[in-house]
């Protein structure tokens, strides 16, 4: 970038006297930490965490909303639990990260001149966005695991677009500061005159020592939150929004019949599964049942990501695919008797349709459906969002 | 160094595309996503929140740190502020919507207990970090011991030399250095009326001295203002 003039600002060495008090005072921040071996070692961990959480978040978003040319994965069948609990947990691991690279990078802020250029400014502004996107993707994702929405925006679309510009800012970053990131990552940070050597001064807390603090902080954090995802870990799940066994038939609910406002109609009697196609048919629970039955044992992943296995049975949907005699391929769109929500309607991609795990179940852990998780019937298939996993069913049409 | 130069480039490139993506994203579903002011307001809001608000508090608390406590309270607290402001961070949510929620399957734990023995436990490591004998006590003491066996040669010399004087623990720490490694020896020769015992044997070779617990440091309450807590 050397090759490129910009027209520099004309702006004296040090701050005028008047400025130069609290952050912008000579000496201000002496401890020998802001240098760019830390930012750099923590500022790699950082940029680890936060490539995971970007790549799950667009592997759950592609999920969600596939384009025709992705393949959709159906195996394993814990893919989606293993990413989307990777994303929450990469997600909460990059706060302390965060706080710990702004603590050392936070003199930059009152650097001086304050803007030395066009390209120093442009350099100063892609930071501005970086910090404020990862702010504000750590904290609506951390809310959005509580399912609080202290806000007027639509969480996952507003995830799905910072979480863009975010990354770009991120790439953009570690572009700019290559050299330094090197310099760092090598050891090899020349000193600053005047600067001192990290330990230099009589019982400043040394590089180890604060690494270490960032270590434990990555560490608590993870144990106490991932096992809501990780079952086996679950005594230490002091913190998580979910606990992976607490919920009606000890699996948790994303959302319950009474926010979905299907109490009544998923009560009523004479409720019956219509299904759409070339030989249209209806039948009513009773009926349901009494097709051949099968078990599938397959977890229920969530966004938020919780997730738990379970043992579910129910007709399989290729079964009752061939007897409205659908054609190969064909995809289906699944109603729910909810009335609104983003939810109410599914569509399910053929790869998950024609697959023998993927059911349209009755029962869970050998009882009927409870309320909450779909009763009279919903669908599970291996390896989607939990979001996915329609409960409620009225209606199947083959498209 | 020139593939390096067109790697930044493409890099850097792909970065100012996705940022034009997201916000080309943002424009295209701005009907779908709320209020896109709300997102404006809580990107501002959190750069606020960090920057004007918590860093300047940690900063503070940084200052006073370094005003009233030595080197290994200063650790401890470094390692506590971090990893139990974090815990705070992801447990307060938590807390705070537990019993509030329409999802009864939503925030179930007694997360207030919960927190505190999170927090417990975190003091407890921060404690036994910097308990001697501590297994990063030991490595450092590890270096020390073996910067310090030159000069020890020449302290006990000196010893011999100043036998007559009743000063015969003038230099115990490399005494109870050589038998058996006890952490403790090290940091604590702090208080002794060591009159610059090595002119000439540096203390610690320049590469092993980034730590605080070289052998000559005291840990004495430095007017630091500025101690690494997270």
């Amino acid at each position: 970038m050397g090759a490129v003039r910009f027209p520099r600002l004309r702006l004296p060495d040090r701050p005028p006297k008047w400025l130069r008090h609290g952050p912008l005072r000579p000496g201000a921040f002496r401890s020998a930490l802001h240098d760019e071996r830390t930012a750099s070692l923590i500022g790699t961990a950082l940029g680890v965490a936060f490539a995971t959480a970007f790549v799950t978040g667009m592997i759950s978003h592609e999920l969600q909303h596939p384009a025709s040319w992705w393949p959709l994965p159906t195996r394993p069948v814990w893919f989606y639990r293993f990413t989307q609990g990777l994303h929450v947990a990469s997600g909460l691991a990059s706060i302390p990260l965060l706080l710990a690279k702004l603590w050392t990078v936070y003199p930059r802020l009152f650097a001086w001149p304050p803007v030395s250029s066009l390209l120093h400014a442009l350099e100063r502004l892609s930071i501005l966005v970086l910090i404020s996107g990862a702010i504000f993707e750590l904290v609506s994702g951390l809310l959005n695991i509580v399912q609080w929405y202290p806000w007027q925006f639509y969480f996952t679309g507003a995830h799905y677009v910072v979480a863009w510009v975010t990354f770009g800012a991120l790439l953009l970053h570690v572009a700019v500061k290559a050299p330094a990131i090197a310099r760092g990552l090598a050891n090899r940070v020349p000193q600053e005159p005047g600067a001192e050597a990290p330990g230099g001064r009589r019982g400043a807390v040394s590089r180890r020592a604060m690494l270490t603090a960032v270590g434990v902080a990555v560490g608590v954090v993870t144990v106490t939150t991932v096992g809501e995802s990780v079952t086996s870990l679950r005594s230490v799940d002091l913190l998580a929004p979910r606990d992976p066994t607490f919920g009606p038939q000890d699996v948790p609910i994303n959302r319950t019949a009474a926010q979905a406002q299907v109490e009544t109609t998923a009560l009523d009697p004479g409720w019956r599964l219509s299904v759409t196609g070339p030989r249209p048919y209806e039948l009513s629970l009773r009926e349901l049942a009494a097709l051949p039955q099968h078990t599938a044992n397959l977890p229920i992943s969530c966004v938020e990501g919780w997730s738990v296995d379970a043992a579910w049975q129910g007709v399989r949907m290729v079964d009752l695919l061939e007897r409205v005699g659908a054609p190969a391929g064909s995809e289906v769109r699944v109603v729910s008797l909810e009335r609104s929500g983003s939810y109410s309607t599914m569509l399910m991609p053929h790869e998950y349709a024609r697959d023998p795990l993927t059911l349209l179940a009755l029962r869970l852990h050998g009882q009927p459906l409870s309320l909450d998780h779909g009763y009279p019937a919903r669908i599970i298939a291996p390896a989607r969002p939990g979001v996915l996993q329609t409960k409620w069913v009225s209606r199947i049409e083959v498209l | 160094m020139r593939v390096s130069t067109a790697l930044r480039m493409g890099v850097g490139a792909g970065g100012v595309a996705m940022i034009g993506f997201g916000a080309w994203t943002l424009w295209r579903l701005r009907m779908h996503i709320g209020e896109p002011e709300s997102i404006g307001r809580w990107l501002v809001g959190g750069v606020i929140g960090h920057d004007a608000i918590l860093a300047p508090l940690v900063f503070l608390g940084c200052a006073l740190a370094g005003r009233y406590t030595g080197a290994r309270v200063r650790r401890a607290l470094a390692l506590f502020l971090l990893a139990g402001g974090s815990l705070l961070i992801v447990g307060l949510p938590d807390a705070l919507r537990s019993g509030d929620n329409p999802n009864p399957t939503v925030t179930p734990l007694d997360y207030p207990r919960n927190l505190t023995i999170a927090l417990g436990a975190v003091a407890v490591i921060a404690v036994l970090s910097v308990v001697p004998g501590g297994v990063r006590d030991r490595r450092r003491r590890a270096l020390v011991q073996a910067a310090s066996a030159r000069a020890q040669e020449e302290v006990m010399a000196r010893q011999a030399r100043t036998e007559a004087e009743p000063e015969p623990e003038a230099v115990p720490a490399p005494e109870h250095d050589s038998p058996e490694p006890e952490p403790e020896a090290v940091p604590e020769p702090a208080p002794e009326p060591e009159p610059e015992p090595e002119p000439q044997a540096p203390p610690t070779p320049p590469e092993q001295a980034p730590t605080e617990q070289a052998p000559t440091e005291q840990a004495s309450t430095e007017q630091d203002g500025d101690p690494a807590d997270g």
